[in-house]
């Protein structure tokens, strides 16, 4: 997923809210898809060592309520209109960061933050957990690069992820991975918490047009 | 003072619903720094637990029953396309929100599948490893320091 720097507007991101209003990501649902989703199996040998900044630590099999819970996500570049970045971040005591930056056309930085309530943070959890990344590792994939780099880092319980790796452009960038399989995890998993977060803060902050 | 020690209050009171923001037990706290936060232009709540086939347009109408539905985003699930199992609902006004909540809360209506509802923003932050089952009144995590004696 790109972030383009040719607008003034965040990006590409905000339109990525819900729904079924005509949107060019809404494919029809896929049963079939969601059923060999759902069964995935992981072959990949669980390490106890995740991410390129390791913190080394016992592993939860699950996470359950009342244990830490971390997530910061970040997509940026640094090129000719500054250091351009989105980046969000739930907190352990509810508070959620947002922060989306360039200076195109001197734009300047936009920093939202509001306090979540538990409810949010255990579907955020629930999200996390459904899609299962925190078996993965970032061993495979590719390395930040000039066009730009992604960062996941998670906190829950026991389990502490922190992924590098590139942009990804597109599901093609994916499949010719090393780890397709890995890769098109985060990719996905990035998407829906992407949605879940600019839906929080655009319902929080923003103020719809008047409709005629 | 009479030189009695007397423990900080903790005051018992019954009361239903969702404990984590009646605040009761906050002793310290101001009570503008608890409670859900009104968003820009309304009241967002967050509906969990939605099957991965709802219709925006029913939860819609659902909700609808309680007020004014001001927002409603239904976010799919961006890999198979269903629903991805949460939606947020904006009233104006703060008891539509509320009465949704009370009323919804934990009901098999939609679906024939349990959903949870509950506010989606807070005035501050969440007392840490609270867990929120509806049921659970989070007690505070900490006292304040009994008033000095003074004899």
């Amino acid at each position: 997923m790109h972030l383009t720097s040719n607008s003034s507007q965040p990006g590409p991101y905000l339109n990525f809210t819900s729904s079924s209003q005509g949107n060019n990501h809404v494919k029809t649902p896929d049963s079939n898809r969601a059923t060999k989703y759902q069964h995935r199996e992981t072959k990949r040998e669980r390490n106890k060592e995740r991410g390129r900044n390791r913190w080394k630590g016992e592993m939860a099999a699950s996470s359950s309520e009342g244990e830490e819970f971390y997530l910061r996500y970040y997509v940026g570049h640094k090129g000719k209109f500054g250091h351009e970045f989105l980046e969000f971040e739930f907190r352990p005591d509810g508070k959620l960061r947002y922060a989306n930056n360039s200076n195109y056309k001197n734009d300047t930085m936009i920093r939202k933050e509001v306090f979540v309530t538990p409810s949010v943070l255990r579907e955020c959890r629930r999200i996390i957990n459904d899609s299962e990344i925190m078996k993965e590792d970032d061993n495979n994939w590719p390395e930040p690069d000039r066009v730009g780099r992604q960062e996941l880092e998670i906190v829950m319980g026991n389990e502490h992820i922190s992924f590098t790796t590139s942009k990804i452009g597109s599901l093609v960038d994916v499949q010719t991975s090393k780890d397709p399989e890995g890769l098109r995890i985060f990719y996905y998993l990035v998407q829906d918490l992407k949605c879940f977060v600019f839906s929080l803060i655009s319902l929080h902050f923003k103020i719809k047009p008047i409709q005629s | 003072m009479d030189g009695k020690v007397s423990a900080p209050t903790h005051r018992v009171r019954s009361s239903k619903g969702r404990g984590y923001f009646r605040g009761h037990d906050f002793d310290s706290l101001d009570s503008s720094d608890i409670g859900p936060q009104r968003s820009i232009k309304g009241w967002i709540i967050l509906v969990t637990g939605i099957h991965e086939e709802a219709k925006e347009e029913h939860l819609y109408n659902v909700f609808q029953e309680f007020g004014q539905v001001n927002n409603l985003h239904l976010n799919l699930d961006r890999f198979t396309g269903f629903v991805k199992g949460y939606a947020l609902v904006e009233y104006e006004r703060y008891e539509e929100a509320a009465n949704a909540i009370r009323a919804m809360d934990g009901t098999q209506e939609l679906f024939h599948q349990t959903i949870h509802i509950d506010w989606a923003f807070g005035k501050g932050p969440a007392s840490s490893g609270s867990t929120t089952g509806s049921k659970h009144h989070n007690l505070r995590s900490r006292s304040r320091t009994p008033p000095r004696r003074q004899y």
